[in-house]
């Protein structure tokens, strides 16, 4: 079909689904689709192909380097591939794209070999969307001490938009660190991690959690109130120390500002 | 006093202990907040705003073309990718 003829918009829309549906394959260019020489086509076609994989490539990179170093930038460039075939794009946002890979990967046949690799792109993941979350003061440790015991146990907290927590039977946090500069490589990646991902001061971070930490953070964010998330982490790790923890989750910016600490 | 009360008057004598550091610690951070990018994310940017430089010379047609190449550091990680496997 040539572009040249006047078309009716149900014309034109089957003609773009289809140039669509082509893109995404991996055969030849329909020749139908285009006028001209069908050689041509066919090459200009590849071109275009080609860029489509190359950003697929570029922007998951930007998303999972770590995951990228794992693989090699070859194997990465065709999951990349594979993934943006299989996982239609649904935001205009290249920096969501991407946002399927972890459970992807879970079934990613070439990877049935590494079951780590879903968890490693779990936590690349929440680092990528804490360095792209929406602004929102945090919570401070002097607002806090103000409170009567009775007051802050009552308090519910919401963890900061740019937090999250990681949980692996993998040692992801440490195979994680082992690709940032001057990292090592972990002796036993059969191993537990607990991590917060969060935003201090602008930068994604990743903090290792002690079990009770994350028993408590776990029940802070999905709803309870911070007596019993503190209870909760001490049940789950008899060394739980709520003087330690709960400073150390504060200075890292782990919760929204309270909408009204005085009336919780 | 009961367990939940212990538990949290502890933790506020840790608030109380700590709190002159976060309050440093904030300001730190302030003074360094100007001008953090992604590492990447503004090549990505421009890579991915129209087309990309690196693809356009790339024809990608061929799916045979895609092989499963132990380049990465995961065999330092203890694994071993299959030899020569196959897409699907």
């Amino acid at each position: 079909m040539p572009w040249t003829r006047k078309r009716s918009v149900p014309e034109l829309r089957d003609l773009q689904a289809r140039f669509a549906a082509a893109l995404l394959s991996s055969d030849e260019a329909p020749a139908e689709l285009f006028s001209g020489s069908g050689e041509l086509a066919a090459r200009r076609f590849a071109l275009y192909r080609g860029n489509l994989s190359a950003n697929w490539d570029r922007s998951l990179g930007n998303a999972y380097p770590v995951l990228r170093q794992l693989l090699g930038a070859e194997f990465f460039r065709g999951l990349a591939r594979e993934y943006g075939r299989d996982v239609p794009l649904c935001a205009g946002d290249l920096n969501r794209f991407g946002d399927r890979l972890p459970e992807y990967l879970e079934t990613f046949e070439p990877l049935s070999d590494y079951p780590y690799m879903p968890d490693v792109a779990r936590l690349e993941w929440a680092l990528h969307t804490a360095h792209y979350a929406h602004n929102a003061p945090a919570a401070s440790a002097p607002a806090l001490a103000s409170m009567d015991t009775e007051a802050l146990g009552a308090l519910r907290l919401r963890l900061h938009p740019a937090c999250s927590l990681v949980y692996s039977a993998w040692a992801v946090e440490a195979i994680w660190r082992a690709h940032q500069p001057g990292g090592r490589t972990p002796g036993n990646i059969r191993a537990e991690s607990r991590t917060l991902i969060c935003r201090p001061a602008w930068r994604a971070e990743v903090l290792p959690l002690s079990r009770g930490e994350f028993a408590a953070l776990d029940a802070i964010r999905t709803g309870a109130d911070l007596g019993t998330a503190l209870e909760t982490a001490q049940d789950a790790e008899t060394a739980f120390d709520p003087a330690v923890g709960l400073s150390r989750w504060l200075g890292r910016g782990a919760f929204l500002v309270p909408a009204d600490p005085s009336s919780a | 006093m009961n367990r939940r009360n212990l538990i949290l008057a502890a933790a506020l004598t840790g608030l109380t202990a700590l709190g002159a550091t976060n309050v440093m610690a904030a300001k730190d951070g302030k003074e360094k907040c100007y001008g953090i990018a992604k590492a990447g994310a503004n090549d990505c940017a421009d890579a991915t705003g129209t087309h990309s430089c690196a693809g356009q010379a790339k024809v990608d047609n061929d799916p045979n073309e895609w092989k499963y190449v132990d380049k990465g550091t995961c065999e330092e990680m203890g694994g071993s990718l299959k030899p020569g496997a196959s897409k699907k």
